[in-house]
C-alpha cells in the first residue's frame, strides 16, 4: 500500500469539510477523486501537501508505512509526495532552473544522494522537456510569473517529472485549460506513467473531460467530505451524463 | 528682517487683529466656541506660518506672499455690492439643491437659497446662534475641531481662532439626498488686502449619502487670503462626493484644510480643480477608522503666469481592509509651479491595505516647474502600496500624429490635454457638472 | 622557499614603510575634538600646511553646524567628544590558530564560503596565512603600475601626488556640506586614493581588500577617485564578512570624479557590525558619497548591498553635468532586528541629455526600518534629461516597517521623469508552494528574497555578487518564523 487514508476528519475554522473520509492507493493506480463544488476535493489535495490552515480532527493518512500529517511539507513533497497547483504560485525573481535545481537537489540529498552537477541537471532537463514535448525555455523565466494559464500547468508537469515522485496529486489541472493544452498536459501525465509504472495519481477534478486523457483505475464521488460512490471509469461517464444531482437521488433513494 | 523676526512681527500682527475680533464678539465672547478659537489661536501664535526651514511639509511652498501683507479681517469691511445675479453667474447655476452664499466669510442669506431636502440640514453658524435650534447648536460644539489636527496643521489653526461663520451640514441616519449642497464662498473687492476664514463642519450619519460641492470664487485683482478650514465626518456606510472648485482672484491666495475622518464600510470621495489663485495650498487629510473604508482623492491644475499649487494630502490607513486612491495631475504652462506631497501611512493595525497614488504633471514652458514628494510609511506586512510620479510633456509622437492626419497644433494639443485629463471627469457623475469644469478646463489651456 | 621568505620579510618591511604608524605606533590622543588634535593628526601624517589649513576651516565649520535630524531614524546622541580621533591602528591580538578564534566569527566565514587562508587573514591569525595575500598584492601593484594607475592610500597619495589630491579633494563633497561630512574633513585619517589616467581601462577591479594597509582607517575614511578622460574603473569597497568593529560611529567621504568619457563603477558591501538583537551596540554609519561626472559621456554608477550597521544614513550621488553622462544608483538595503537604514541616492541633472536610473530594495524584517530618500533634480539647464526610478519594499513580519521619501523636483519641461514605488510580502502560499517542491522555508524565504534583489546584484562584480547572496541569507536568519 502505498497511501492509506483513514476516517479522515478535516475543518477549516471550525467548518468541518471532510467527515471521514477513506481511501488505499496502491502503486501504479490512478485514482481520480470527482464531486461538486465545495465537496472538499481541493482541501484533500491540500491536506496531502501540509498546506496550512487546515485542522484534522480525527483520522489518519500513512504513506508508505510513515504518518504523513506529522510531516513538513517540504519533507512530504522529499518523501515524494507532489502536488500540482489548482493556482501554481508566482515567484517574481526567481529563476526556473535554479529553482528546479535546489529543489530537485533537496530531493536528492534527503534520499542520500550527491547532489547534480549543474551540467548534468541541465541534460536532465532538456531530455525531460523532450521526452514530455515542452519548451524548457519556461524554466528559464521567473517561476510561472506571467505565465498563462496553460504554461503554469505544463510547468507544474514539468517539475513533477524533475522531480520524480511517487504520488502526483493533480488538483484540478485541467481548471482553465482549452483543448490543446489539455492534451499536452495530460500526454505528460500518461508519458510519466508509462516511464515508471510504480507512480501512482491522484486526479482530481470536477469534470469527466481530463478523464479521456488520463485514464483512472478507480474513480470515487465526494459528496459533503464523504466518498459516497466508487467506481471504474465508466463511472464518471454516468456522472457526466447524470450530473451529481444522480448521486445525490441515488444516495437519498 | 530675519526670518524669525518677520515671524514675531506677523504674529504681532495677527495677535492684533485677533483682540479686534474678540472685541467685536461681545457678549459671545464666553461662549464655549470662543475657548476652541483662543486654545486654537495660541496653537497659531506657537508656530507660527510654517516655512520651508522649520517644516518639510511646506519645502516647497512659501507663504511669502501672505507674510508681507496686512491682511485685514474682511467680515469687519463695508463687503461691494453682489447681486444675485453676480450670483447666479459664478454658481454653477444650473445644479438644484441647496445653496449657501457665503461673502468674506459671512453668511448671505439673500443670495442662499435653502431647499429642506429631506434627511438634511444646512445651516450657517451666524443664523443657528441667532435661533433656538438647540439640536444643531448641540451638534456644532460637539464636532467642531474633533477632527481637525490644530497641532499639526499651524494654518488650520489660525482659521479656527477667527472661526465665526460657516456651513453646517448634517445628513441623517439613512438619507440619500439627491441634489447637491453648493457652498459658495464669494471674495468680495476691497481695496486693502484682506483675508476671511471659511469653515465647513459635514457630518454624515449611518448610511447616508451626499453631495457636497465648495466653490471658491474671487472677482477682481485685489489681494487676499482665503484661509479655508473643513471638516467632515463619515458614519459607519456613509457615502459623500465632494468637489472643490478654486477659482480665485488673479492675486488671492487659497490655504484650505479639510481633515475627514471615515468610520468603517464610508465611502469618500474629494475632486479638487485648481483653476486659478496666485497661490493655492489644498491639504486632504483623510483617516480611515474602520475597516472596509473606501476613499478616492483627485486633483486637477491648470496653472498659468506664476501660479503656485501645493496639493497637499496625508491618508492614515489605522484599520484594516482599506482601499485609498489617490490621482492628482497638473499641466503647468508659464512660469507656474506645481507641487504634489503625498503621504500614505499604513498603520501596525492595518493589514489588507490597498491604497494607489500616482501624480503626472505635463510641463508645458521653459520655465514652469514641478515639485513631487509621495510619501510612503508603512508598518504592517500584508499591504499593497503603490505610487508612482511622472513628469513629462506632451507625447510628440502623439502630436506629430494627429498633425499628421490635418488636425492643427493647437487642437492636437488640446486633445491631448483633454485626454490627459479625462480620468479625472470621468469621476464625477452629475452630467452638468462634469461639463461645466471640462469646459473650464478647456479655456484655460 | 627563499623566495617565500623574502616576500614575507618584504612584506613586513612595506607594511612600516607605508605607514606612517611605526614611529606612533604607542601614539593615542585622549577622547575629545579641539584644533589642537587636528593639528596633531596632521603633524603625526605629515601633511603639508594647506591640507592642515584645510582640516582647521572644516572643525571650525563643524562647530557652528548641527547634527541633522531629517532622517527616519533614532538613535541616542552621540557624544563627540568622547571619540578619540587618533589612534595608532589597532593591533589585533595575534591568534596562533583558528581555535582560537570565536567560533560564532568562524561559523559566518564558513556560511560565506571564505576560503580557510582568507579567514585566517580576516580572523587575524598571523603569518603564514597572509602570504598568499602579500604576493598577490604585489603582482597586482606592479600590473598597475604599467598602467600608470595610481592606487594607494590618502596618506600616501598626500606624499606622492600632492597636486592631484589638492585639486580633486572636495571639489565634489566641499568641507561645508553636511554635518558628518565636514566632521570627517577635519579628522579623517586615512582611506584610499585612486587615478586612472587617460585612455586608461582598469585591467583589475580595484578593492580596499587588495591594500593591506586600508586596515582600521574604517572610522573616519576619506576616498577619492579620479578617473581621467576616456578611462574605466571598477571600485570594491567593503569588509567581506563581518568584523565585529566596536567604533560607534562611522563617517566616511568618497568622492568621484569622472571626467569626458569616463566612467567608474563603484560597489559596496557594507556589514558592519548591526548590534545585537535588542540593538545594543552596532555602528553609526553616516557616510557621503558623492561623484561628479564631469565631463560629456561620462558615467558613474554606484551599487550597494547594505546588511549591517545598526543605523546607516547613506546617499551615493550623482552629479550629472557633463552633456549624456550618466548616474545610476543600484540599493539593496537589509534591516533585521532593530536595525535602521535610511538610505538612497540624489540624482542632479545639470548637462544636456543627462540620464539617471534609481533602483532601490528595502527588506525590513524583525523590527527593522528601512527608508528609501531620494532626489532627483532636473536643472532648467538639463535638456532632454531622463530619470526613471523604482523603490521597491519588501515587509517581513508585522513589527518592522517600510518607508519611502523622494523628492522629485523637475525645472525643465523637457525632463523625463518617472517613478515607481511598491510595497510587497512574501506570501505564504510561496513558501507553501517551494515547500511543496522539498525546499526548506528557509531557503525559500532566501531564493524570493534573492529574486527581489535580482536586478541589484546583476550590477555587482561576480566577486561580491556571490558574496552578497550569502549575507542576504545570514542577515535575515530567524526573521521569518
Amino acid at each position: 500500500m502505498m497511501l492509506k487514508i483513514s476516517d479522515l476528519h478535516v475543518e477549516i475554522e471550525g467548518k468541518k469539510i471532510l467527515k471521514g473520509l477513506n481511501l488505499e492507493i496502491k502503486p501504479g493506480e490512478t485514482h481520480a477523486i470527482m464531486g461538486p463544488n465545495g465537496s472538499g476535493k481541493s482541501t484533500l489535495a491540500n491536506i496531502l501537501a501540509g498546506r496550512d490552515g487546515y485542522e484534522v480532527t480525527k483520522g489518519e493518512v500513512i504513506f508508505e508505512g510513515k504518518d504523513l500529517l506529522d510531516m513538513d511539507p517540504e519533507e512530504r513533497a522529499r518523501e515524494g509526495v507532489f502536488l500540482a497547483f489548482q493556482y501554481p504560485v508566482e515567484l517574481p525573481g526567481v529563476m526556473g532552473s535554479y529553482f528546479l535545481r535546489n529543489a530537485f537537489n533537496a530531493v536528492r540529498e534527503h534520499r542520500g544522494q550527491e547532489p547534480m552537477k549543474p551540467r548534468e541537471f541541465n541534460q536532465l532537463i532538456k531530455e525531460k522537456a523532450e521526452l514530455l514535448q515542452l519548451n524548457e525555455e519556461l524554466i528559464k523565466r521567473s517561476v510561472n510569473e506571467g505565465f498563462s494559464g496553460g504554461e503554469k500547468k505544463r510547468n507544474e508537469i514539468f517539475q513533477m517529472a524533475i522531480l520524480d515522485p511517487k504520488l502526483c496529486v493533480l488538483d484540478e489541472t485541467d481548471s482553465g485549460l482549452d483543448i490543446d493544452a489539455l492534451q499536452i498536459v495530460s500526454n505528460g501525465v500518461n508519458t510519466l506513467k508509462k516511464e515508471d509504472p510504480r507512480k501512482s495519481f491522484i486526479v482530481v477534478t470536477h469534470y469527466q473531460r481530463l478523464l479521456n486523457y488520463i485514464v483512472p483505475d478507480f474513480v470515487h464521488v465526494l459528496v459533503d467530505g464523504k466518498i459516497v460512490k466508487s467506481g471504474d471509469k465508466d463511472l464518471a461517464l454516468h456522472l457526466e451524463e447524470q450530473g451529481y444531482s444522480w448521486v445525490n437521488d441515488n444516495l437519498s433513494a | 528682517m530675519n526670518v524669525a523676526e518677520k515671524q514675531s512681527e506677523l504674529k504681532k500682527w495677527y495677535q492684533l487683529n485677533f483682540q479686534t475680533f474678540e472685541q467685536s464678539l461681545n457678549g459671545s465672547k464666553a461662549s464655549p466656541l470662543h475657548s476652541v478659537r483662543v486654545k486654537a489661536f495660541e496653537a497659531f501664535v506657537k508656530n507660527g506660518f510654517p516655512t520651508p526651514r522649520t517644516s518639510e511639509d511646506w519645502k516647497y511652498t512659501n507663504l511669502q506672499p501672505i507674510v508681507k501683507n496686512d491682511f485685514e479681517l474682511a467680515a469687519f469691511l463695508k463687503s461691494h455690492q453682489v447681486s444675485i445675479e453676480d450670483v447666479n453667474k459664478l454658481a454653477l447655476a444650473k445644479l438644484a439643491g441647496d445653496r449657501l452664499v457665503f461673502l468674506d466669510g459671512v453668511f448671505a442669506p439673500i443670495l442662499s437659497e435653502i431647499t429642506n431636502q429631506k434627511g438634511l440640514s444646512v445651516r450657517s453658524f451666524s443664523d443657528l446662534e441667532k435661533s433656538s435650534d438647540k439640536q444643531h447648536k448641540d451638534l456644532l460644539s460637539e464636532h467642531l475641531t474633533k477632527y481637525v489636527n490644530l497641532e499639526e496643521y499651524g494654518v488650520a489653526a489660525l482659521n479656527t481662532g477667527f472661526v465665526n461663520d460657516g456651513a453646517l451640514i448634517e445628513i441623517e441616519e439613512g438619507a440619500e439626498i439627491e441634489k447637491p449642497i453648493q457652498l459658495l464662498f464669494i471674495s468680495t473687492v476691497h481695496s486693502r488686502p484682506t483675508v476671511s476664514y471659511p469653515r465647513v463642519l459635514l457630518v454624515s450619519r449611518k448610511d447616508s449619502k451626499a453631495t457636497v460641492i465648495e466653490n471658491y470664487k474671487g472677482f477682481g485683482q485685489n489681494t487676499y487670503f482665503t484661509c479655508a478650514v473643513t471638516e467632515a465626518f463619515l458614519d459607519e456606510s456613509a457615502d459623500i462626493k465632494h468637489y472643490k472648485i478654486l477659482e480665485e482672484g488673479s492675486e488671492a491666495t487659497h490655504y484650505g484644510h479639510m481633515a475627514v475622518v471615515q468610520s468603517a464600510k464610508s465611502k469618500f470621495s474629494t475632486s479638487s480643480f485648481s483653476y486659478s489663485g496666485k497661490l493655492i495650498r489644498n491639504e486632504v487629510t483623510p483617516i480611515l477608522n474602520g475597516e472596509e473604508i473606501e476613499c478616492h482623492l483627485y486633483g486637477l491644475s491648470v496653472l498659468s503666469e506664476e501660479q503656485h499649487v501645493d496639493n497637499f494630502t496625508v491618508i492614515d490607513h489605522k484599520k484594516p481592509n482599506c482601499h485609498s486612491n489617490e490621482l492628482y495631475k497638473g499641466i503647468y504652462k508659464d512660469k507656474s509651479r506645481g507641487v504634489f506631497s503625498g503621504t500614505i501611512i499604513v498603520r501596525p493595525d492595518a493589514q489588507k491595505t490597498d491604497a494607489i497614488q500616482s501624480n503626472q504633471a505635463i510641463l508645458l514652458s521653459e520655465d514652469a516647474e514641478v515639485d513631487a514628494r509621495p510619501q510612503l510609511k508603512i508598518w504592517a506586512d500584508d499591504v499593497k502600496c503603490t505610487h508612482g510620479a511622472t513628469v513629462g510633456q506632451i507625447d510628440q509622437d502623439a502630436l506629430f500624429y494627429l498633425r499628421a492626419r490635418g488636425i492643427s497644433e493647437v487642437q492636437a494639443k488640446h486633445m491631448l490635454m483633454q485626454a490627459f485629463a479625462i480620468d479625472i471627469f470621468q469621476e464625477i457623475e452629475d452630467d452638468f457638472l462634469r461639463e461645466s469644469l471640462e469646459n473650464r478646463f478647456l479655456e484655460l489651456l | 622557499m627563499s623566495t617565500d621568505n623574502e616576500t614575507i620579510e618584504n612584506f613586513t618591511k612595506q607594511e612600516y614603510k607605508w605607514g606612517f604608524y611605526s614611529d606612533i605606533d604607542s601614539d593615542t590622543v585622549p577622547p575629545g575634538l579641539n584644533e589642537d588634535v587636528i593639528r596633531f593628526i596632521s603633524a603625526k601624517k605629515e601633511e603639508p600646511e594647506w591640507l592642515l589649513e584645510w582640516r582647521l576651516k572644516a572643525f571650525r565649520k563643524w562647530q557652528e553646524m548641527e547634527e541633522p535630524s531629517w532622517a527616519f531614524v533614532k538613535y541616542p546622541a552621540v557624544d563627540y567628544q568622547d571619540i578619540s580621533y587618533y589612534s595608532a591602528p589597532k593591533k589585533k591580538p595575534e591568534l596562533q590558530s583558528l581555535d582560537q578564534v570565536d567560533p560564532e566569527l568562524l561559523k559566518t566565514y564558513e556560511k560565506l564560503g571564505i576560503p580557510l587562508v582568507e579567514q585566517k587573514r580576516l580572523a587575524g591569525v598571523a603569518v603564514d596565512a597572509v602570504f598568499d595575500s602579500v604576493s598577490v598584492i604585489t603582482t597586482y601593484k606592479e600590473q598597475l603600475e604599467e598602467h600608470g594607475i595610481i592606487f594607494c592610500s590618502f596618506s600616501e597619495a598626500v606624499k606622492n601626488h600632492p597636486e592631484l589630491v589638492r585639486k580633486y579633494l572636495g571639489s565634489v563633497v566641499p568641507y561645508t556640506d553636511n554635518f558628518f561630512a565636514t566632521l570627517n574633513s577635519a579628522v579623517f585619517t586615512d582611506g584610499s586614493f585612486v587615478y586612472i589616467p587617460p585612455g586608461v581601462r582598469c585591467p583589475l577591479e580595484l578593492s580596499t581588500y587588495f591594500r593591506i594597509n586600508a586596515q582600521n582607517t574604517g572610522q573616519f575614511e576619506r576616498t577619492l577617485i579620479i578617473a581621467d578622460k576616456g578611462s574605466y574603473v571598477s571600485y570594491m569597497e567593503g569588509c567581506t564578512a563581518p568584523m565585529r568593529d566596536e567604533n560607534q560611529l562611522h563617517a566616511a567621504v568618497v568622492e568621484l570624479i569622472a571626467h569626458e568619457d569616463a566612467e567608474i563603477k563603484y560597489s559596496t558591501i557594507q556589514n558592519w557590525y548591526p548590534g545585537d538583537k535588542e540593538g545594543k551596540g552596532g555602528i553609526y554609519n553616516f557616510v557621503t558619497k558623492r561623484g561628479i561626472c564631469d565631463g560629456a559621456n561620462s558615467k558613474i554608477s554606484w551599487t550597494q548591498v547594505e546588511t549591517g550597521s545598526a543605523v546607516t544614513w547613506k546617499y551615493p550621488s550623482c552629479i550629472l553635468k557633463g552633456e549624456n553622462s550618466v548616474g545610476e544608483f543600484y540599493s539593496v538595503a537589509i534591516t533585521n532586528n532593530m536595525q535602521q537604514a535610511d538610505t538612497g541616492t540624489k540624482m542632479i541633472h545639470i548637462g544636456r541629455n543627462t540620464k539617471s536610473t534609481i533602483v532601490s530594495k528595502g527588506i525590513s524584517a524583525g523590527r527593522g526600518q528601512n527608508t528609501y530618500r531620494g532626489q532627483v533634480k532636473v536643472m532648467k539647464s538639463a535638456e532632454n534629461a531622463r530619470n526613471f526610478s523604482q523603490c521597491d519594499s519588501m515587509l517581513m513580519g508585522d513589527k518592522c516597517g517600510a518607508h519611502t521619501f523622494p523628492y522629485i523636483e523637475i525645472r525643465n519641461p523637457s525632463a523625463k521623469v518617472e517613478h515607481e514605488a511598491t510595497t510587497s510580502k512574501i506570501g505564504e502560499d510561496q513558501i507553501f508552494y517551494c515547500n511543496q517542491r522539498g525546499l526548506s522555508t528557509e531557503d525559500a524565504v532566501s531564493m524570493l528574497v534573492h529574486g527581489f534583489c535580482k536586478e541589484i546584484f546583476k550590477e555587482l562584480p561576480m566577486e561580491f555578487a556571490v558574496e552578497a547572496r550569502q549575507l542576504l541569507a545570514i542577515s535575515l536568519e530567524d526573521s521569518v518564523g
